[in-house]
């Protein structure tokens, strides 16, 4: 089902960016691998991003930045080696708190790649949230840049179509909804509605190809259709409000599709009431089912799906998470005289390795560079 | 649009970093402005003292950090969402209205009397942490992506299902409102921790999103002209000169001489340079390192020092 869901297109490269493009092809399926992905979800990514990216003025540099950041974006969690990232239940807020260092790991392996700065602070900030609540920086709203907020929202999106060591994949119009829904708090709401019209034209699409290609698809036979209840109202035996016969003498892709509609309403017709008219009956008996003193939990839209088992408070044991590094830092001992600006050195993979080394040790004593 | 800070913008993964390798067990937080860091540092097993001038940010942490473990039920959130949209005969918090739709400021000024009737404290405090992020997020949407926005009520519930644990750590955590002046000078922490405002102050702030949540949190529209009143004088009043700002810095650190180490982190943004803050700091004692995170590369980045000393 995923790979049919799946927006397909390949990722297309500039000469310039065909090396460590495809360089980063092969590391973002093993990456993904590890993360428990079944399809290519960093390409899928790219493709998303590089489509968005572009319709918000995107253009050389920073659109390539946005490509290869996209491709890496999870790479981080190379770094982290732990069992939990296949697990099939929810994460502890332990190992909620230890994968929330995976963008930093990100960053610092990006450096080791001579991936553009740009790009590592891309991954370094994918998962920060547009209401501030995300992970590493806590940055919010227009503060993250705005490939990280495209990066967001096309992986909370590919995730979503996904299949997940823990869960199922969403339905793409079910994705499509979560999406919206997590505008203004993860999302930017700009990036998501420019995301949702990308998706639901690419899937629009490909339910019109599907419909009208006929060796992948055997349209019902007249037999068939004369059988179903559907056909029963066309021909005029039930009054039917859609469809008239005239109709089904010449109808395209879109009016296939919703026949097809029309015969799913007709499967859900009461027998005994053979009315054309789709029953309510399962809708009402849920609503009567919500009790009384609890009206508002009825209204909680899918976003909270997959996170409504919220732990309950408990005592945490701190040394689990006094071993969590972020290891992102230069340090540098100043001496009397010498002004902190004196110390200043960029980032680079100088770093890198320092801080590679630290996540191995549970209380490492700050190296100070001579 | 609504910027998200009462201090510097914050750089938190990179604050994490640098007071992962500094060895104490309690840290004075005079600028806290959102709770975050108190609350990872809770589950670091540190004692948390927070503090911030503002009450949206008190409030805040008082649900994260000073919390030890109560969650808010869905009693609680029944009672807060209650009759969230009837509108009453005037506004209890009349600016609401002069600063979002008739609808929503209906709905804020009813969750506000709602939230009041919550008895615990902490719980209250949780109510009126995940309002602010309603707040927030009513805030975030322009006409042209109007259509995805969802009913108050419904971000409300959705940012409840989706809250942080709230962690019991076994340590005393406290969250205090008042000028980190008189705060700095009774702490009794091992490490300060500090985001100095920046010379912009509290008047640079009004129409951020820090504006309509001290609007909000107070019942009233004057209570961003009360805290700059307040501030006259010190750090998060309005200056327009390096010697001024600093000497605003040196006035602060000059409280908190009894604390034994300091860790203050510092963005670069054109007018006051580290190598400037760095001497200041050596105005009282020895700068023993700095640590350096260069975000500049992007647009809204910056060069970040924090400096320990």
């Amino acid at each position: 089902m995923q790979a049919q869901q799946a927006p397909s297109a390949p990722l297309i490269f500039a000469d310039a960016e065909r090396p460590l493009g495809e360089r980063l092809m092969k590391l973002a399926l093993e990456t993904d691998r590890i993360e428990g992905y079944t399809e290519p979800h960093a390409v899928m990514i790219a493709r998303l991003a590089e489509t968005i990216g572009r319709q918000v003025g995107l253009h050389g540099q920073d659109l390539t930045a946005l490509k290869f950041a996209a491709l890496a974006h999870d790479i981080g969690e190379r770094g982290l080696k732990r069992n939990y990232l296949l697990q099939p239940n929810a994460l502890s807020w332990e190992e909620t708190l230890d994968l929330w260092r995976h963008p930093i790991l990100g960053e610092q392996s990006a450096a080791e790649l001579q991936l553009p700065r740009q790009t590592q602070l891309l991954i370094r900030w994918h998962q920060e949230w547009w209401n501030g609540q995300g992970y590493p920086d806590g940055l919010a709203g227009a503060s993250i840049p705005v490939g990280a907020r495209i990066l967001r929202a096309v992986d909370s999106y590919c995730a979503l179509i996904s299949q997940r060591p823990y869960r199922q994949a969403y339905e793409l119009p079910e994705a499509e909804q979560v999406i919206a829904d997590l505008s203004g708090i993860e999302l930017d709401p700009h990036i998501a509605k420019l995301l949702l019209a990308v998706v639901v034209a690419e899937r629009r699409q490909r339910e019109a190809e599907v419909w009208s290609v006929p060796p992948a698809f055997e349209p019902p036979s007249i037999h068939a259709v004369e059988e179903s209840p559907a056909l029963a109202a066309i021909d005029g035996e039930i009054p039917s409000p859609l469809y008239t016969p005239d109709t089904l003498t010449d109808f395209g892709a879109v009016e296939r599709q919703d026949l097809q509609t029309a015969a799913d309403a007709a499967d859900a017709v009461d027998p005994e009431h053979q009315s054309l008219e789709p029953t309510k009956a399962p809708i009402e008996e849920h609503i009567a089912q919500v009790p009384e003193d609890l009206p508002l939990a009825s209204s909680v839209p899918p976003v909270a799906k997959e996170l409504e088992a919220i732990p309950t408070p408990v005592a945490l044991p701190h040394e689990v998470l006094a071993a969590a590094p972020y290891g992102d830092v230069l340090m540098h001992q100043a001496s009397d005289d010498e002004s902190p600006a004196q110390t200043d050195v960029a980032h680079s993979a100088a770093i890198v390795h320092h801080d590679s080394a630290r996540d191995e040790q549970q209380e490492p004593a700050p190296k100070i560079p001579s | 649009m609504l910027t998200n800070s009462t201090t510097n913008r914050r750089w938190l993964g990179f604050e994490l970093s640098v007071l992962r390798r500094l060895k104490f067990n309690s840290i004075a937080i005079p600028f806290a402005g959102q709770p975050d860091l108190g609350w990872y540092l809770k589950f670091w097993g540190k004692q948390v003292l927070d503090n911030d001038l503002c009450q949206w940010a008190w409030w805040m942490s008082r649900a994260l950090v000073e919390n030890a473990g109560e969650a808010l039920t869905e009693e609680d959130v029944s009672l807060a969402l209650g009759e969230a949209y009837v509108p009453h005969r005037r506004l209890h918090n009349p600016a609401l209205g002069a600063m979002m739709s008739e609808m929503d400021a209906v709905w804020f000024d009813n969750l506000w009397l709602n939230v009041q009737q919550i008895e615990n404290e902490h719980r209250r405090a949780l109510a009126i942490m995940l309002a602010l992020g309603v707040g927030d997020y009513a805030f975030s949407f322009t006409p042209e992506t109007m259509e995805l926005r969802r009913p108050l009520s419904e971000a409300f519930l959705a940012l409840w299902r989706n809250q942080r644990q709230v962690v019991d750590n076994g340590k005393e955590n406290y969250s205090v409102n008042r000028d980190a002046h008189d705060f700095i000078r009774g702490a009794r922490a091992e490490l300060m921790f500090v985001r100095f405002p920046g010379p912009e102050g509290l008047a640079g702030l009004r129409q951020s999103v820090a504006g309509w949540r001290e609007t909000w949190v107070r019942g009233t529209g004057e209570a961003w002209d009360q805290l700059i009143a307040a501030q006259r004088g010190r750090l998060g009043d309005d200056v327009v000169s390096k010697e001024h700002y600093l000497q605003m810095v040196s006035n602060f650190l000059a409280r908190a001489k009894h604390i034994q180490q300091w860790a203050i982190a510092h963005t670069e943004d054109g007018f006051i340079t580290a190598a400037e803050m760095g001497d200041v700091i050596k105005q009282f004692r020895r700068v023993d390192v700095s640590y350096n995170k260069d975000f500049s590369d992007v647009v809204g980045g910056r060069n970040t020092f924090i400096i320990v000393a």
